[in-house]
């Protein structure tokens, strides 16, 4: 009996336990929903974008979103929800902190961010809408592609090194890819990207952090231990900058050509209309005086001669601008150390 | 019963499976499984999408903790011997165990980002070492040599139908042959007596709905605080550092680094042949309901445990210290003196040995998993040191890179 009336009583018990359990267990999970709530309505870029309201553009019919662009490399870019004033150039005189800025220079003007976005030339993850995982590079930490000189890998994109103003470092990591041999081991194809031959294909590791190959450089063993390529101490151990401009050339190795963005890819000017691109006439027809563009041909000028290049004495182009040039298929394997 | 028996572990593997359900269906959504889209999509998701960044921690979170919480609750049913007399249940167990794996590691592709895409062809090319079955298996898997679209394809198929199909009939049939065996196995003394059963509502369903709902907020909580990681775009010609399978097969891959026939085949065959056979081997079920059965088991598990984590960590120190894996050693010297190997052996002795000391098939069943149980986790502990070169790093080691 006494036995019954105790297990009832366990019964009586443990219900009302229970039920107090059950009710603080339910009151934090909607604890949890509440945070969950909370952090889902103020995300940084909405307080970006009120502070961006209120203290910059109070006149402004700005609306609060997300801001997007689909650039021409394929890229959907979310940068400009943060950096508002990039193209604002009617704000640019005020003292504008980062991410309102104004960019600097008159680069946009040929690079409208609403047909390129920003990922294409600044790297990082363009669809982010986080400080952090917007800015990140492929080698993890802050995408160095960000920051000068390195942003200028970017230009090599499209541009061959010297065609357009504004990529010195790039021309000088060219140069003295050339200058020092590295096409030698590392030869590169006719997009101006590499190939394996003796050593790898520099195209691979192009995105590696710049300390990685700057140490490469320098130390081949450290990163490849069984690599028989010489140390660059000597060359490059003291010399900064231009270290730094061959780690920048180095990356635009690694970064692919837009086809949509350029009308004319790079392969196509300096392969398919060769003759054209050094002696453009009327409806790039071949014509004209014969004259090098190549800043490096110019540069070593007094060097070369014809023969040098041209053993067979300078050739006769080409009719048109179209076809391929039999001068600059065979000899494309040293044009293509800038091209 | 005694919550302390139980620890509730499959009730919260089942909630887990809840959370992972319906946040995998939302993700199912958005999620687009081509090589172009697969990462795009997922960063949407992470940064766009109302509560997607949410949705996803959960789901990445719950199916870690799936794994582990399953692992949990095989052991918890291992050493109260709630196999006993249900070997048909057992084995249906072991399968769920080996499908949540599966689950867990076709889902670490999907976001098709530098991690993911590394770990999973590390993962898979474990597969090649295998003799004779291995390389075969592996284009089943990937639908190809490289891990492509064919195998993005493959992975996302077995993710969201075929492995939670399989998933949902042997589930169905676990929990279907609890019921059919009338409830958990009880502990004989006192407690399963008719007169002190109490109805299952609400003392069960209650108790069910406070674990669901602390399961469901800590995960939601979690989700919160830590965001699922997301890396740069997979990048096909440079492998990030380290090379290493997701953390459910480190130890796997810590014995194939040995000796791929050994720790990528007859170890983990063994291990399974094993455990399957563990409700047979296991003749005395009186004590069953009770953590490591009488007096003499819980000495020898005491015993097992201590003297095969001193032994292994030990042999493992040895094997290191030579350094066999650069040594001048022929595959066939490897095959024999590697640490799976040694586990496999100390396995057997330790079965033989307590049996005949004992004279309990129980002792000597649960000396021999627990040997190999703590193989797995010494060997799981070390695949997290580590680095580049399958060399060992602390923790506050940097990595040295290679190319």
């Amino acid at each position: 009996m006494s036995s019954n009336s105790n297990r009832e009583d366990f019964r009586n018990r443990d219900t009302r336990r229970l039920k107090l359990a059950l009710f603080a267990s339910i009151l934090l999970l909607f604890a949890a929903m509440g945070l969950t709530m909370y952090r889902q309505a103020e995300p940084d870029w909405k307080q970006k974008q009120e502070e961006f309201i209120s203290t910059v553009d109070p006149a402004g019919s700005e609306n609060i979103q997300i801001l997007q662009v689909h650039a021409c490399d394929g890229n959907v870019d979310r940068c400009t929800t943060c950096h508002l004033g990039i193209e604002r150039k009617d704000i640019s005189e005020k003292k504008l902190l980062n991410p309102f800025k104004p960019h600097p220079g008159g680069l946009l003007t040929y690079h409208p961010a609403t047909r390129f976005g920003c990922s294409s030339c600044h790297g990082g993850n363009g669809r982010a809408l986080t400080v952090e995982g917007a800015h990140k590079g492929p080698a993890g930490g802050k995408d160095p592609l960000l920051r000068e000189p390195h942003i200028q890998a970017s230009c090599g994109r499209c541009h061959v090194p010297g065609d357009a103003p504004g990529m010195e470092v790039l021309v000088k990591g060219a140069r003295l890819y050339l200058g020092l041999g590295c096409t030698g081991c590392h030869p590169l194809g006719t997009q101006g990207k590499g190939s394996w031959d003796f050593g790898p294909d520099l195209t691979k590791i192009g995105r590696k952090s710049p300390e990685y190959l700057v140490t490469s450089i320098l130390d081949p063993t450290a990163n490849f231990a069984d690599s028989s390529m010489p140390s660059f101490k000597l060359a490059l151990g003291h010399d900064r900058k231009s270290m730094e401009s061959l780690v920048v050339f180095l990356e635009s190795l690694a970064l692919a050509e837009p086809s949509a963005c350029t009308k004319r890819t790079k392969a196509k000017i300096i392969v398919d209309m060769p003759c054209a691109s050094c002696h453009a006439g009327p409806d790039s027809k071949a014509s004209g005086v014969f004259s090098h563009k190549c800043p490096f041909i110019i540069e070593h000028k007094h060097e070369l001669s014809c023969g040098s290049c041209h053993p067979s004495g300078p050739p006769a182009p080409s009719l048109t601008g179209k076809g391929r040039c039999p001068v600059v298929e065979k000899r494309r394997a040293s044009c293509s150390v800038c091209h | 019963m005694s919550p302390w028996t139980t620890l509730g572990l499959g009730f919260i593997t089942l909630s887990l499976l809840v959370v992972l359900v319906l946040s995998g269906v939302l993700l199912m959504i958005y999620y687009v499984p081509t090589t172009e889209q697969a990462l795009a999509s997922t960063n949407d998701l992470e940064y766009v999408v109302t509560l997607g960044a949410v949705v996803r921690a959960m789901h990445r979170w719950a199916g870690h903790a799936m794994v582990l919480v399953v692992f949990l609750h095989f052991l918890r049913v291992l050493f109260t011997a709630g196999y006993s007399g249900r070997g048909f249940n057992w084995i249906i167990g072991m399968g769920l165990f080996l499908i949540t794996m599966g689950l867990a590691f076709t889902g670490y592709l999907l976001p098709w980002d530098q991690l993911s895409y590394w770990a999973v062809r590390v993962g898979t090319n474990l597969f090649d070492q295998l003799p004779v079955l291995g390389h075969g298996l592996k284009l089943l898997v990937l639908g190809g040599d490289e891990v492509g679209q064919q195998a993005l394809t493959r992975f996302y198929a077995l993710h969201v139908a075929i492995l939670p199909l399989l998933l949902a009939i042997l589930l169905v049939l676990h929990l279907w042959r609890i019921r059919r065996d009338k409830g958990l196995v009880a502990s004989q003394q006192g407690e399963s007596q008719k007169s002190d059963t109490l109805s299952a509502r609400p003392h069960l369903t209650s108790r069910q709905g406070i674990i669901f709902f602390i399961v469901v907020a800590v995960i939601l909580v979690v989700a919160n605080l830590v965001p699922a990681p997301l890396g740069p775009a997979a990048n096909l010609h440079n492998p990030s550092n380290p090379e290493k399978t997701p953390w459910y097969f480190l130890w796997l891959q810590e014995m194939v680094s040995y000796s791929a026939t050994v720790g990528g085949l007859i170890f983990p065959l063994f291990l399974m042949v094993f455990m399957a056979m563990v409700p047979a081997l296991d003749k005395g079920g009186s004590m069953a309901g009770r953590w490591f059965g009488g007096r003499t088991e819980k000495i020898i598990v005491l015993l097992t445990l201590l003297a095969a984590t001193g032994l292994l960590v030990g042999i493992e120190a040895l094997y290191l210290k030579a350094d066999i894996r650069n040594s001048a050693m022929s595959f066939l010297e490897l095959d024999l003196f590697n640490p799976a190997t040694a586990t496999l052996a100390l396995s057997v002795l330790g079965f033989f040995l307590s049996g005949i000391i004992t004279g309990s098939t129980r002792a000597a069943v649960l000396c021999s998993a627990t040997v190999l149980i703590v193989a797995v986790i010494v060997f799981t502990v070390l695949g997290m040191f580590r680095g580049p070169g399958w060399e060992l790093y602390w923790p506050w080691e940097e990595w040295r890179l290679v190319l």
